[in-house]
């Protein structure tokens, strides 16, 4: 039972820092935010699985029936899946960055604001 | 058991690794993806029929007994919605030969658009809540690719806003359905829908994920990233985006409010009605306040998600239909308005209206097809956008919902407004002395754009097919039974994947 507020309460902090981290207007630190984000998502999958300490989920060779404590296989499955997916993303997110900063100069995203220019002079019967 | 599920997702997948394939030869590919996107097309249309015809489908991949078998499966909902997102890839591809398209000019355009094409088809057939997520980050890659295509600086700026907003959306997805498996020890929906398995202590992971689902849809106070990110992509892509991304988001939430949390849904309802009506609102607000036709476009997905997610939370059979159909309304209109913008923006120089004039004497197809479409996001009789609307209006008044009932009619004269303002400036009146300089458009954008106005005005003049098929699609929603039965049944003996 420690061991899971253990690793309740380093899931919480994972998420925590991430959400900092994604407050920043840096995109160094958007990435990395995401970074912690998916990593925090992959340790909460693995506790909401239970811990299961030394019981690996291995079927013996000539007995196809489950004996005694065996570890829950599907959330390891799960998190393998989001591992390279959030890795590919996050190598996406990093040429992103990088092409980003080559372009506008800045990792400031509250400088970048091509996207959404100023709006040009008021269209007739907005002036009041 | 049976095999048409996969069709419409393996298909486009198959064709994509084909595209990649014939990179070096433009032809092939084209020709390749064309072929996939019509397989996929009459695999959509295949599996609508068997749905509405002998109710709903189930695969088990792998020949694995129900709970442990990873399953597609769907009803009228899902197989309507991917015969309609099929076609639509379909016919803006199709002119793919023309100059500028971006089939022709970017090789890597068509394995991006056929995985974005599986990737929406699998989040509409899958029933498991883990390959929904999967499902939508195959999407969310390839919209990645495909939004940035082209380059230039506005595209990667959009590009950042749309990955950081999207990516955490996902990550609340992931984070709720890790919570879901822990409490109940399943992601598959049939069983996660059964009777009795509806547990209260899942509310908080059913507010994660609808949180997740809510910053895909763009609703209303996550929505902030639509606007920025879809005026900004090749127009054929933001048409395509217009068509199916947010779409399938806003399918996501009708599927697990109905399936998987029917309890934490019942709690929150009220939550869906505010924030549909408020998505209704802030669509037509950010549409007159839009001084170019592609953001206007843009403020109308918003608008448009907001009225079927208004029909989410009315929970009766009528606003249910009305919502849905407004849903179906919104993945013909939004592309074609997409595509109207487009037209204008190439006509005009930057599509901003102070700028743009005379278009019904230059292109009178574009400016009635541009009009035509307002009326059809504005919700004007003639158009498809009216009759979903009268359901949900009379919907909510049935249930005492007047506030909501308030907003979507106020959003649609909005957009109304805003949409008239757009017509007169760029199409009504004289051209401006000085004409801009007037970018080359697609050839093929004005007849897709001719083509899918069609279909809204013979869908809208014969209301009674598409009603149809929405309230069917409400029915099977709402009264799971039937789908929820061919996902429990066993496969039989012997059945290998």
């Amino acid at each position: 039972m420690n061991t899971h507020l253990l690793f309740a309460g380093l899931t919480a902090a994972l998420f925590a820092s991430s959400v900092y981290l994604l407050l920043s207007p840096s995109i160094l630190r958007l990435v990395l935010g995401v970074f912690v984000l998916s990593n925090a998502t992959h340790l909460l999958i693995f506790v909401a699985g239970r811990l299961t300490e030394g019981a690996p989920p291995l079927l013996h060779a000539d007995r196809r029936d489950v004996v005694g404590v065996m570890a829950d296989p599907v959330p390891q499955a799960l998190i393998l899946t989001a591992i390279v997916i959030g890795f590919a993303l996050l190598v996406f997110l990093m040429v992103l960055a990088y092409r980003a900063y080559a372009r506008f100069g800045t990792i400031d995203t509250d400088v970048m604001t091509a996207a959404e220019p100023e709006p040009g002079p008021a269209l007739p019967g907005d002036e009041v | 058991m049976s095999w048409l599920p996969l069709w419409p997702v393996l298909v486009p997948l198959l064709g994509a690794a084909a595209a990649v394939a014939t990179l070096e030869r433009p032809r092939a590919q084209r020709a390749v993806t064309l072929l996939a996107l019509a397989l996929q097309t009459l695999a959509a249309w295949t599996l609508l029929a068997r749905t509405l015809l002998a109710g709903p489908v189930a695969l088990h991949l792998g020949g694995w007994p129900p709970p442990f078998a990873i399953s597609l499966g769907t009803d009228v909902l899902g197989a309507a919605l991917c015969g309609l997102a099929a076609p639509l890839g379909l016919l803006l591809a199709l002119p793919g030969g023309a100059p500028g398209h971006p089939l022709r000019a970017h090789r890597t355009f068509a394995p991006l658009l056929l995985a974005l094409l599986g990737g929406v088809a699998g989040v509409f057939l899958t029933a498991d809540l883990f390959n929904l997520y999967v499902w939508f980050e195959v999407t969310l890659i390839a919209s990645f690719g495909l939004l940035a295509l082209g380059g230039g600086r506005a595209r990667l700026d959009a590009s950042v806003t749309y990955a950081m907003l999207n990516l955490v959306g996902t990550a609340l997805l992931l984070v709720a359905i890790g919570l879901v498996y822990g409490r109940t020890g399943s992601l598959d929906m049939g069983t996660l829908a059964e009777p009795g398995a509806t547990d209260p202590a899942l509310l908080g992971a059913a507010l994660l994920f609808f949180l997740g689902l809510a910053a895909k849809a763009a609703l209303f106070p996550l929505g902030f990233w639509l606007p920025a990110a879809y005026p900004n992509a090749n127009p054929v892509i933001a048409a395509l985006f217009a068509g199916l991304l947010t779409k399938s988001a806003a399918y996501a939430l009708f599927r697990t409010s109905g399936l998987v949390f029917s309890a934490a849904t019942d709690t929150l309802l009220g939550g869906f009605l505010a924030l549909g009506a408020a998505t209704a609102l802030f669509g037509g607000i950010g549409c007159l306040a839009a001084t170019d036709a592609r953001r206007f476009a843009a403020f109308t997905v918003v608008g448009g998600i907001g009225v079927a997610i208004v029909g989410l939370g009315l929970d009766s059979p009528l606003g249910t239909t009305g919502g849905l159909a407004y849903l179906f309304q919104s993945m013909v209109a939004t592309p074609a308005l997409f595509l109207a913008a487009a037209c204008l923006a190439a006509d005009s120089g930057d599509g901003a209206f102070l700028r743009a004039g005379g278009l019904w004497t230059r292109d009178r197809l574009v400016a009635g097809c541009f009009g035509l479409c307002v009326l059809a996001v504005a919700g004007v009789p003639p158009l498809t956008g009216f009759w979903p609307k009268l359901l949900l209006v009379r919907a909510g008044l049935e249930a005492g919902a007047t506030g909501a009932v308030a907003a979507v009619l106020l959003g649609g004269f909005l957009t109304l407004l805003a949409g008239a303002r757009a017509f007169a400036l760029a199409c009504w009146r004289p051209a401006p002395a000085e004409p801009a300089a007037t970018d080359p458009l697609p050839h093929g954008a004005r007849s897709v754009l001719a083509g899918l106005t069609a279909v809204l005005l013979v869908a809208g003049l014969l209301p009674e097919l598409p009603g149809r098929l929405a309230s069917a699609a409400a029915d099977d929603l709402r009264a799971p039974a039937a789908l929820l039965e061919v996902l429990a049944a066993a496969p039989p003996e012997g059945a290998s994947g």
